[in-house]
């Protein structure tokens, strides 16, 4: 399936794989440095403040349960998932799962549209599940682990 | 141009990824155009810098000083619905994927470089990092264009057939 790919394609794998964590990477660190306030919103405390901005702008669609492990599971998942992503390993199954993982965050806590606000609000967070659905269907070219792996397998 | 569309496998799962992937990539464009059009004298004059910042659509923009005015705005900005509307269309339907692809990651770009470049405020960084992933998403596509289910597969198959 593999052809060797141009240095044009490779440097755009590797500068889009890197745009596209930019959306995943700082709300992972987010979680774990604001762990327990973020914990308390996702078991029902009141909205935090994020960057001047109240989060989420909306009821959730539902209260998790034992927020902490899930908490620590998304936090995982963002943090885990754009490492392995920058390294380009198993980047093609990383990203699809990443990408359900994103839509169903934005399902919970942007789910209940009551306005256009909220309909915007949705927008401006689906290029981070586009751009990973289109990594999904690229993989991560050469310049990464997947790559190394599959030349030093030839 | 070289073609590197034969790296993308051809199965029905990298198809429809690409797809969906690309509808979801372009959809805030499209909102954005017609909210151009919508108060094209209004952004016309923010652009040009006669209007001070404004709340459009419920949201103040621009947050801070753009960097530099435009001359002749009302021309720049029937440029950027363009891009918006008639750039996503084109990869919408994916149509010269590779061409027009770069174009609009360019254009955003541009885009943010003069309405956020100050980044000392923290909501400016948010908007930053969430548009990154979308230049991300078209700097793909411009390497690997749009996949099978587009004009542009549609027209490599015929060529191939032919």
């Amino acid at each position: 399936m593999l052809q060797k790919l141009g240095f044009k394609e490779n440097l755009a794998l590797l500068v889009g794989r890197i745009m596209i964590i930019i959306g995943l990477l700082p709300n992972g660190i987010r979680k774990v440095v604001s762990f327990d306030m973020t914990a308390a919103m996702m078991g029902g405390a009141p909205p935090i403040l994020i960057e001047g901005k109240l989060f989420p702008g909306q009821a959730p669609l539902f209260y998790f349960p034992f927020p902490e492990v899930f908490l620590a599971f998304a936090a995982s998942f963002d943090i885990g998932g754009s490492l392995l992503l920058i390294f380009g390993l198993k980047t093609r199954s990383v990203a699809a799962f990443l990408a359900g993982y994103c839509i169903l965050a934005i399902t919970v806590y942007h789910g209940n549209i009551g306005g256009p606000e909220d309909i915007r609000a949705i927008l401006r967070n689906l290029p981070l599940v586009g751009g990973l659905l289109l990594l999904a269907s690229t993989g991560a070219g050469q310049w990464s682990i997947d790559g190394w792996l599959r030349n030093r397998r030839r | 141009m070289q073609d590197q569309t034969e790296y993308l496998t051809d199965d029905t799962k990298t198809n429809l990824a690409m797809l969906v992937g690309r509808l979801i990539v372009l959809m805030p464009f499209i909102p954005n155009g017609i909210s151009k059009i919508m108060n094209f004298t209004i952004i016309a004059g923010i652009m040009g810098g006669t209007v001070g910042p404004q709340i459009l659509d419920g949201r103040l923009f621009p947050t801070q000083t753009p960097l530099f005015n435009f001359p002749v705005p009302e021309f720049f900005l029937v440029m950027s619905i363009c891009f918006d509307l008639i750039g996503s269309a084109l990869l919408i339907i994916g149509w010269r994927a590779r061409a027009v692809a770069p174009i609009l990651a360019g254009y955003v770009l541009f885009a943010m470089l003069i309405y956020h470049y100050d980044v000392k405020d923290g909501r400016d960084v948010m908007t930053i990092l969430r548009n990154l992933p979308f230049v991300g998403g078209l700097i793909l596509m411009s390497a690997f264009g749009a996949g099978a289910w587009s004009v542009d597969g549609w027209l490599r198959k015929k060529n191939k057939r032919a």
